[in-house]
């Protein structure tokens, strides 16, 4: 089965793995060629890195959506964006708000303006967002994800929660008890609350903990349109037409982190097609010996050379086959590692790591033709 | 401090220059920040916790996770265990601390800094370059956002301590155009958001120094030239063509990394085989970490001849 059987019926396809194993450019290769089946592709990225543009042969591309120009023959289009965490969050602001008074409130808290540009877990959440949007305007047969490396890539799982749990009115109603008390609506706030309140605003400082009351006071109401949303994107995430796909590399660390996501993905009832093993060193398997193979050949080529250079050259390709045929060997050991742990309904794709690197739209095609189902379904 | 694009070898030359360190008899933590899986553990042969554990003469190692530094923060800013008991077994405050921004990332670098008073040397293991820029950034916004109390204190600490002469941050990166690519942007980034941090070093990972001759070249071009090679001539000059490349891509490299950016960098050739390290993980480590020392010698010398 190839790799186009990943693409079928699939409106969200998202990849998950660790740094540096090709998760970009897989990302970029299924749109391609996705695009060649005369699909509407959006491939986006959530890295703050900008490595897609690379993959895809540009010099850099920003939060609008930006065409690839392909082949002719092409039938399809492929576009792709990096998300912007600060105009989201804005754009977000701007929906939610009741009224254009409450919305330049938002906008101008400090707390909000902290919170959207600068502390984690908010470009997660923001990414979320923005992805929602894309994939339910039916502008795109086909949305990409490109996710960050792993350390935060579960962050982007867990991340519309943060911010929902953040407006669950049990906490909203805990925490600003003492202000809406102050500001006459509220009932009176004591005991271990009072003291605890106390200490927050010891250690945070309480004009931080009131400007933060302001933020929330102002956020309260949009609890339920925020949990309704943070509902829809579980819905789309889980959805038949998502998919999860593990990216990683045939090596020790980025094998342990693709069963961490094999498991993460299970444990949250995450779709999940397989995993795809990038950058497989392909070789025979066998021990050649340069001078049989080689030595009549070179000899014929060198007269015009310095005369050590034959001699030279082919020790160095014997000493740099063995190197590659214990890689490969090792690589394969990892691949078959992965294969034993798959789960039904799971596939497994090797693709070969190409001469050169990947930068323009032909390699990019010719990464999604060389990937070869090994295992699973 | 320690960062660079995923899959570069972070982890390993953090734990490479936490045993030269240890070498020259200071007291040298290697920490990771909040990991949800210890790479650490791996490149030392240890299992490692939040406590910091011996992992060689002079080398300690940890893995900074926000809960127990949680509990360390509140011992030392609120004093009264009756009072963090109170406040770490309510709920509320619990949800609060989980969700207020940065507040992870603060307590978990407060702690890094906290070790400067228990160890000679700190060597930190950041994450990924993007995410390292965001997390640099928390110290100097909180500070701003919160502008009395415990947290405005130390978050003013730890931004001197980022700014200050003792702290530097290395990038380490691979000989691959991309990967050169996104060095030159961090380097940038960093120089935007904290001018005061002195980045002095990348390192260089997996490098493979230039020894092939010209005519080797011609001849291996000559050879790749010729029609219907059989596959096990195929495979043997593709063999030679990777070396070929990985030599070409890392004086390239060098040359960018010396042009566009011209901080001094540290390479190291390539170990053992990629993914099935010969001899197992803590030699590769080893091997990284007396190369490392060779060269502290070596400049060492160089400065003071006699």
């Amino acid at each position: 089965m190839s790799l186009n059987s990943l693409l079928e019926d699939r409106r969200l396809i998202i990849c998950v793995g660790s740094g540096g194993v090709g998760k970009t450019t897989t990302a970029a290769a299924i749109g391609l060629q996705a695009a060649k089946q005369g699909k509407k592709v959006m491939v986006l990225t959530i890295d703050p890195a900008r490595r897609l543009a690379n993959s895809l042969g540009l010099s850099q591309f920003g939060n609008e959506e930006t065409r690839i120009a392909l082949d002719e023959e092409v039938s399809g289009e492929l576009w792709a964006m990096m998300l912007d965490t600060r105009s989201t969050f804005d754009s977000l602001i701007g929906r939610v708000s009741p009224d254009a008074a409450t919305r330049e409130r938002i906008l101008s808290n400090r707390v909000y303006r902290h919170v959207s540009d600068s502390f984690g877990g908010s470009q997660e959440y923001m990414a979320t967002e923005q992805l929602y949007d894309i994939v339910t305007s039916s502008q795109y047969d086909l949305v990409v994800l490109d996710t960050p490396p792993v350390k935060n890539a579960l962050d982007f799982l867990e991340s519309p929660g943060r911010l929902v749990q953040f407006l669950d009115k049990r906490i909203l109603g805990w925490f600003l008890a003492p202000y809406e008390e102050k500001w006459g609506v509220g009932r009176l706030f004591r005991g271990t609350s009072a003291m605890v309140f106390k200490l927050l605003g010891y250690i945070f400082g309480r004009e931080f903990l009131d400007e933060l009351a302001e933020f929330l006071f102002i956020f309260r109401d949009l609890y339920d349109g925020f949990r309704e949303r943070h509902e829809a994107v579980i819905r789309l995430f889980s959805s038949g037409s998502t998919t999860f796909t593990v990216v990683c590399a045939p090596n020790e660390p980025s094998v342990a982190v693709a069963q961490y996501f094999l498991n993460e993905l299970a444990k949250r009832k995450m779709p999940c097609s397989g995993v795809i093993v990038n950058q497989m060193h392909p070789v025979l398997g066998e021990h050649l010996d340069p001078n049989l193979i080689l030595n009549d050949l070179a000899q014929s080529m060198c007269s015009d050379l310095d005369p050590n250079t034959m001699t030279q050259l082919i020790a160095r390709l014997g000493a740099n086959h063995r190197r590659l045929l214990g890689l490969s060997q090792a690589e394969q050991a990892f691949s078959d590692t992965i294969a034993s742990r798959l789960m039904e309904n799971q596939s497994m794709w090797q693709v070969p790591r190409l001469e050169g690197e990947v930068h323009d739209i032909d390699a990019l095609g010719r990464v999604f033709e060389q990937a070869r189902h090994v295992a699973g379904r | 401090m320690l960062t660079g694009k995923g899959g570069t070898g972070k982890t390993r030359v953090s734990a490479a220059l936490g045993l030269a360190a240890g070498e020259t008899g200071h007291r040298v933590l290697v920490a990771e920040i909040d990991a949800q899986r210890s790479a650490l553990e791996e490149a030392f042969g240890h299992t490692l916790e939040y406590k910091p554990k011996q992992v060689a003469p002079n080398v300690w190692a940890c893995n900074i996770t926000f809960q127990p530094a949680m509990v360390d923060w509140l011992d030392r800013t609120v004093r009264a265990s009756r009072i963090v008991a109170l406040i770490l077994n309510n709920p509320m405050v619990q949800v609060f601390l989980d969700v207020t921004p940065g507040a992870r990332e603060l307590v978990v670098l407060s702690r890094v800094v906290a070790y400067l008073e228990e160890f000679d040397q700190v060597i930190v293991d950041l994450p990924a370059s993007g995410h390292a820029v965001n997390l640099l950034k928390i110290p100097d916004t909180a500070h701003r956002l919160m502008r009395t109390g415990p947290i405005h204190q130390r978050a003013g600490e730890i931004v001197s301590v980022l700014r200050g002469p003792d702290t530097a941050l290395g990038i380490v990166a691979l000989p691959e155009e991309m990967v050169v690519n996104e060095t030159v942007e961090l380097y940038a980034r960093l120089g935007e958001i904290l001018p005061d941090l002195d980045v002095p070093l990348v390192f260089l990972n997996r490098c493979a120094a230039p020894t092939m001759t010209d005519d080797e070249h011609k001849l291996l071009a000559r050879l790749s030239g010729t029609k219907e090679l059989g596959s096990e001539a195929e495979e043997l000059l593709l063999a030679g063509r990777w070396d070929a490349e990985l030599e070409r891509a890392t004086a390239d490299s060098l040359g960018r990394l010396h042009s566009e950016i011209g901080v001094s960098v540290v390479p190291f050739p390539r170990l053992g085989v990629l993914g099935g390290f010969e001899g197992g993980p803590l030699k590769v480590t080893q091997q990284m970490g007396g190369a490392l020392r060779r060269r502290m010698l070596a400049e060492a010398k160089q400065m003071d001849p006699s």
